[in-house]
């Protein structure tokens, strides 16, 4: 009796070892937040991105190939037309929509989508006139090459910057991941051209032979998110790194970072893909995850309502599933979960005009939220 | 009794497929990192190869199921056809394996999930070792079914 109540004593410490392990392993749940969230009564087929108008109207792609206008007024769900032709297979489709910097002078909106056939697809981005519920005058600003097998890793993300040059994010085609090491593709690169499609002459690798001169940076995987710090003038990306090792990266032009010659993940079959995490030349990540949480959107907040966000990135997240809030301050990184009350995949977080922030649930029956105060 | 060894060879041949399949995709990657200016030891090969191995769970329930839908159809075929046990599941091994490697790439919309098959060679190797799994198999049968193919 006495080995099994010492026994039993050990089993106790040893749980609540376990639980506090388990519960300081995990970022901190933020509990002194005050906001509503409001779900939109609408389902969404695959919901993957949104971008708010100037009246406040919420524009929602959906991968399946539709765009929907939430009238923030009515809640009223209504379909937009002229929707270029998107190929819904694998983790492609109509995906990102960015409203250009100077929206209500030329009503333009850039948008992304895989294009082609199973066996012979892109990422192509356009640039359109969105009047009234119908998009006019498309314009093919940029086509990624070469062609691809797959139906996967498409990047995709669309962001300006200061000077109204738009940054595009380029997977690496799951089945391509050496040729995001080299520069005559672009596949796993980060690509910067104007919002006519034209090339900004100070690109890093605009004079550099044999190197495609719309790419920013290169050595990439699947980068889902892409952020802007306009004040500051930086670049952020994350990205699905493969069996862990996703990666929340700080963007300067010309830069290598790395993939998939170091990194900090190994296949999903178990395998090593490279047994090196860092190597001279090649960039090492802000901060990366150890198990996956594939990160498939963010923001930098700088809006009004939530000020206590203010100079932090946020970010959505498939698995399990959560928002994040990375305070940059300090030059250390402090994570913090946001939001837990929204469950299930989360593909998009966007903010809108006046700071509020609307979410995006994944798979086919999507869901839209809105947080504000 | 003799059909207690059929087990032991199946599982002995699946380790072998699937050891073979993880040895070339290792390779498939370290050539690629040399190619990058990686210097990779012998030691550090081995050390590689042994930790692949040791993850290689994965691979080697692939294999086992691969082979036992494939052996089970030789075993059909030889009932009406009775070519050589080493010819048949040799052919059966290869086959399967090319068909499994396939099945995999439709299932994930184009995904290639073994990096090391996505060349032509590296496709041929996964299915020659798939043909090796199946000879050892058959030479395994030949001994105790000495009389029988």
């Amino acid at each position: 009796m006495r080995i099994e109540n010492k026994l039993n004593y050990k089993y106790i410490i040893l749980v609540l070892i376990s639980l506090a392990a388990i519960v300081l392993a995990r970022p901190l749940i933020a509990t002194n937040l005050e906001y509503n969230i409001e779900k939109v009564e609408h389902n969404f087929n695959h919901p993957w991105s949104s971008a708010t108008l100037p009246n406040g109207d919420i524009l929602v792609t959906e991968l399946i190939g539709k765009i929907k206008r939430i009238d923030i007024k009515t809640r009223e769900v209504i379909d937009i037309n002229g929707i270029p032709n998107a190929l819904f297979r694998g983790q492609g489709g109509l995906s990102d929509i960015i409203l250009h910097p100077e929206f209500e002078k030329n009503s333009i909106v850039l948008i992304s989508f895989s294009y082609g056939e199973k066996n012979k697809n892109t990422l192509k981005v356009i640039s359109a006139e969105l009047i009234r519920n119908e998009l006019m005058n498309k314009k093919i600003i940029f086509e990624a090459t070469p062609y691809r097998k797959s139906s996967n890793h498409y990047g995709a993300r669309l962001v300006f910057l200061n000077d109204n040059s738009l940054i595009i994010t380029s997977g690496d085609g799951f089945n391509y991941r050496e040729d995001a090491q080299n520069l005559d593709n672009h596949f796993g690169k980060i690509i910067r051209i104007n919002a006519d499609g034209s090339i900004p002459k100070d690109n890093p690798y605009i004079n550099t032979q044999n190197a495609l001169p719309e790419i920013f940076s290169y050595g990439h995987r699947n980068q889902q998110g892409i952020a802007y710090d306009s004040k500051n003038d930086i670049l952020y990306s994350n990205e699905h790194g493969p069996r862990g090792g996703d990666e929340l990266n700080l963007i300067t032009a010309g830069k290598n970072y790395g993939w998939p010659a170091i990194t900090y993940g190994i296949d999903y079959n178990g395998s090593i893909i490279s047994p090196f995490t860092e190597k001279i030349g090649m960039e090492q990540p802000l901060t990366y995850w150890v198990p996956s949480i594939a990160p498939s959107d963010m923001i930098f907040y700088d809006g009004e309502m939530f000020p206590e966000f203010n100079n932090s990135l946020i970010i959505s997240s498939l698995v399990p599933g959560e928002i994040r809030k990375i305070s940059l301050d300090n030059n250390a990184l402090e994570e913090e979960i946001i939001f837990d009350e929204i469950k299930g995949r989360i593909r998009s977080i966007k903010s809108s005009i006046n700071g509020a922030l609307v979410v995006l649930s994944d798979g086919p029956k999507g869901e839209a939220y809105i947080i504000n105060r | 009794m003799k059909f207690l060894y059929l087990p032991i060879f199946y599982i002995i041949s699946s380790l072998l497929t699937a050891s073979l399949i993880i040895l070339i995709n290792l390779s498939a990657n370290l050539i690629w990192l040399t190619s990058q200016g990686f210097d990779i030891s012998i030691k550090m090969f081995f050390e590689l190869l042994l930790k692949d191995i040791s993850n290689g769970f994965l691979f080697l329930v692939i294999i086992l199921i691969t082979f036992f839908l494939a052996f089970l159809i030789t075993s059909i075929v030889r009932y009406f056809f009775p070519i050589k046990h080493t010819l048949s599941y040799s052919i059966s091994g290869f086959v399967s394996v090319f068909v499994m490697l396939k099945l995999t790439t439709l299932v994930f919309t184009g995904a290639i999930l073994i990096a090391g098959m996505r060349s032509f060679l590296g496709l041929f190797l996964f299915c020659v070792s798939g043909l090796l799994g199946g000879y050892l198999y058959g030479l395994l049968l030949n001994k105790v079914f000495k009389n029988e193919n």
